[in-house]
């Protein structure tokens, strides 16, 4: 019995051993910003012309940073980082960096678990869409004082735009680094079928209504074109977009659901004129209008099962139009490049203002768990600020990857297909990144009108923390995602009014009304500081 | 004495040790983390430090409304995966036993296994391109001047859909446990009955389906432990955002999925997981205590 009784303490113990080691990496040392710079400085171990050279930091260890960001690891990649790490980092801050990626396929279920296992992560890549708030509300990025930033991120500290702070900031805290360029990147366009347009004398889609007898006159000879006239599917809503700047509707906070009618001016909203997008009455007409667009055969009737990329059906010329960001030129050109069609792109909502993305679309975070968040922080200025090490992480080597013309753009070279300008490096940016040299006529008409119809929207600085009423938003955002692709597809049919009607009371007795009161409590409060 | 059997075992015993080394790491550790669903996660706190918030992470669950449909869905389906599921796996078992062409049953084993090792976003691709608006079946269809079908839009036939295509893709899995579970059966048994005048169905009847009992039972309880978790990848694949087929559908891996996906918390994913664990966790005890009062051999434990 004795004997028993200690087989079980020891197994105990064991236990509770392993507990401890198993929750021992979770811990952290780091909380808030610190605010001295290290008390030895040791600059001895890199070189005298190092920016960073006699300024008191502490480069007497060498350290390796970790950084994480999305997309696929680019062919040249080790290529660039030797070069980087050799020329740059190494004899300059005594670092080397190493680059990482989460492949677009799973950063979903893997971007939380890696910031809560015990991999070395120093920096990693972070967004309103990309879990920021979410993140940041839990404790997983270093929280960057002013103090912190002027200390280890001096020159980016100085050269940021000031508005960029700004819209990073969640209820006055600063928890990534944004960055520095922002472009018209989530005003959408609608690119057509040139050669279908001209062949059948289809109607110029100059307007949202134009656009909806365009593709209503393309699905009615779906069977002499074989072109589906919007083949879409469930993974990108590719009208709702468009529909709601058609009715100058802005976000209030970027990645929330709420909105207001700009009425063309840049002033704030009242309080009272915010509203939550998909219970509104404005939803409910965009919810018939896809219903009779699905019913004219616009859409294949199982889109919403089909998984497929809805870009590579334009590319393949089996769609009619592909509607989405500046970023359509690329779908246009292989499109183009197969000989399967031409393309036009119009600007849909010609008289709506548009505002630049938010400089927060983009941002690099240092992660609460690093060792070094100094050196992380000095590494991430350094990227930011020197021109020569940020052309080479954004686009390659000069001279294989790219080169510069005569007039400062950007021409890419044979090699570029191993290593694209920009392909993961967007929160890297800096505000003198070359524009690429002989972009398409269609396109260079088009950014000239984004410019003239520029404007800056006051609640650009909001943000929302939905971490106080967490229950009722997780149960919100599960009802809409169980509801949104369904209408955007308009799957009910003639059932259309009655559903959202279900869907409008399911989403009330979730407690939207509670989320509702939540973000407006907050937007009255940013208002009262502006 | 005890001790004493303990020394004469030790070899035994020694072999027994990684095993359950592993058990304990893998198995039993872990479970240490279940506090975290009554937790509010934070990063810098960690599992054991971050503040309590007891029932708090559970109740999206229940503010949803849905719990109960979501539970039920998950368990009816489940049950009938598994009843269809032995049905069938017994049923082609015994047809390939009984086929003596030794080609033919290798092929026809072969075919059946096939479907279990494609992944279900393929097999969500072959639905789509068979049964869709733009699929096989429908171009047979317009043939005989029927437009337009899609099983796609199909809310109540939606279950057996989903039963078929389950059905389809575990078997041929199933049919070899039981293939190997007969073969151990004697053959003298078969032999005398023979001798005896006992016709295929009689010996199927009187010697392979009795012999076959403890096999069933045991794959059955087994398919118990999880009867309350939904198969996410194939729900997820099939199914995916299509309102309509959700309305019979939806079980609550892909409700959690959907829930958590846009605003991730480490604490509620944990509470769902618990409540699944608990719901299996009392019906396998459950159906084990029913087991073993009834047919004491048989039972797990």
């Amino acid at each position: 019995m004795r004997k028993k009784r200690k087989w079980l303490a020891y197994l105990l113990a064991t236990t509770m051993a392993f507990t401890m080691a198993g929750c021992g990496g979770t811990k952290t040392q780091n909380t808030g910003g610190a605010t001295e710079k290290t008390e030895q400085a040791d600059d001895s171990t890199i070189s005298k012309d190092s920016p960073y050279y006699g300024k008191g930091y502490n480069f007497a260890e060498k350290e390796k940073i970790v950084m994480y960001v999305l997309g696929d690891t680019p062919k040249d990649m080790q290529k660039v980082l030797d070069k980087a790490n050799s020329e740059y980092f190494e004899p300059n801050l005594n670092t080397t960096l190493d680059v990482k990626f989460l492949n677009w396929s799973d950063y979903e279920t893997k971007y939380s678990l890696l910031l809560s296992g015990g991999e070395q992560v120093d920096l990693i890549y972070t967004a309103a869409w990309c879990y920021y708030n979410e993140e940041a509300a839990k404790g997983a990025f270093l929280e960057l004082t002013p103090e912190f930033l002027e200390n280890y991120m001096p020159y980016t500290y100085a050269e940021q735009p000031e508005e960029s702070w700004d819209q990073i900031s969640i209820s006055g805290k600063i928890y990534a680094v944004p960055k520095a360029k922002a472009l018209f990147n989530s005003y959408q366009i609608a690119m057509v079928r040139k050669d279908l347009m001209d062949k059948y004398n289809l109607t110029e889609p100059t307007s949202w209504d134009n656009l909806k007898k365009y593709l209503v006159e393309l699905a009615n000879i779906q069977k002499d074109t074989g072109v589906t006239a919007l083949n879409t599917n469930t993974n990108r809503e590719q009208l709702l977009s468009l529909y709601l700047q058609n009715n100058k509707l802005e976000a209030v906070a970027n990645g929330y659901d709420w909105y207001y009618n700009n009425s063309d001016s840049e002033k704030a909203p009242n309080k009272e004129d915010i509203s939550y997008l998909f219970t509104s009455d404005i939803y409910k007409q965009y919810c018939l209008e896809m219903a009779e667009l699905a019913k004219e055969g616009v859409w294949s009737t199982d889109a919403i099962n089909d998984t497929s990329d809805a870009q590579a059906y334009f590319e393949n010329g089996t769609s009619g139009a592909f509607v989405w960001n500046t970023s359509v030129y690329s779908a246009g050109k292989n499109l183009e490049s197969s000989k399967n069609g031409t393309y036009a792109v119009y600007d849909v909502t010609p008289d709506t203002l548009r505002r630049r993305g938010s400089y927060a679309d983009d941002a690099t975070a240092i992660t609460a768990s690093s060792k070094n968040p100094k050196r992380a922080a000095l590494v991430l200025d350094y990227i930011k600020s020197d021109v020569n090490l940020n052309r080479l992480l954004l686009g390659g080597i000069e001279g294989e990857h790219w080169e510069l013309t005569k007039d400062g753009y950007r021409k890419t070279l044979d090699a570029a297909e191993n290593y694209t300008w920009n392909g993961w490096a967007w929160a890297l940016n800096r505000q003198d990144e070359p524009d690429e040299v002989g972009i398409d006529e269609r396109q260079v008409v088009m950014d000239e009108k984004m410019e003239e119809k520029e404007y800056h929207p006051e609640v650009a600085g909001f943000t929302f923390d939905p971490s106080n009423v967490e229950t009722e938003y997780t149960v919100v955002q599960s009802v809409l995602a169980e509801y949104e692709s369904s209408f955007a597809l308009g799957i009910y049919g003639d059932q259309t009014e009655k559903m959202f009607d279900t869907m409008k009371q399911t989403l009330e007795s979730a407690g939207l009304s509670k989320v509702t009161d939540e973000l407006l409590r907050q937007y009255e409060e940013y208002l009262a500081k502006q | 004495m005890k001790i004493q059997a303990l020394y004469k075992n030790k070899v035994l015993l020694a072999m027994l040790l990684p095993a359950t080394i592993l058990t304990v790491i893998f198995a039993y550790i872990p479970m240490a983390g279940i506090v975290v669903a009554f937790k509010n996660y934070n990063y810098s706190q960690g599992i054991f430090g971050s503040p309590w918030v007891w029932f708090e992470n559970f109740k999206y669950l229940f503010v949803s409304g849905k719990i109960w449909t979501l539970t039920r869905n998950t368990l009816l389906y489940n049950i009938a995966f598994i009843g269809l599921g032995v049905i069938f796996e017994v049923g082609f078992a015994i047809i390939l036993n009984e086929i003596n062409n030794k080609l033919f049953k290798k092929v026809m084993q072969g075919f059946m296994f096939l479907p279990y090792f494609i992944s279900w976003v393929v097999v969500s691709t072959i639905m789509l391109n068979i049964f869709g608006s733009n699929g096989v079946l429908n171009s047979i269809l317009s043939i005989f001047g029927v437009e337009n079908f899609s099983i796609y839009q199909q809310t109540k036939w939606w279950p057996v859909v989903l039963v078929f295509v389950r059905i389809w893709k575990q078997t041929g899995y199933g049919t070899v446990v039981y293939l190997a579970a007969i073969s151990g059966i004697s053959q003298d048994m078969y032999e005398a009955a023979e001798i005896d005048g006992a016709n295929i169905w009689q010996r199927i009847r009187f010697i392979t389906l009795p012999s076959l009992k403890p096999t069933i039972m045991i794959m059955v309880l087994l398919a118990l432990g999880n009867v309350f978790r939904g198969d996410f990848g194939m729900f997820y694949q099939l199914v995916g955002s299509n309102q309509l087929l959700l309305q019979s559908s939806d079980v609550i891996d892909t409700f959690v999925y959907r829930s958590l996906i846009t605003t991730p918390n480490i604490g509620m994913s944990a509470a769902a997981g618990l409540y699944q664990s608990v719901l299996c966790f009392v019906t396998i005890v459950v159906a084990n205590f029913i087991v073993k009062k009834l047919a004491p051999d048989y039972s797990l434990f």
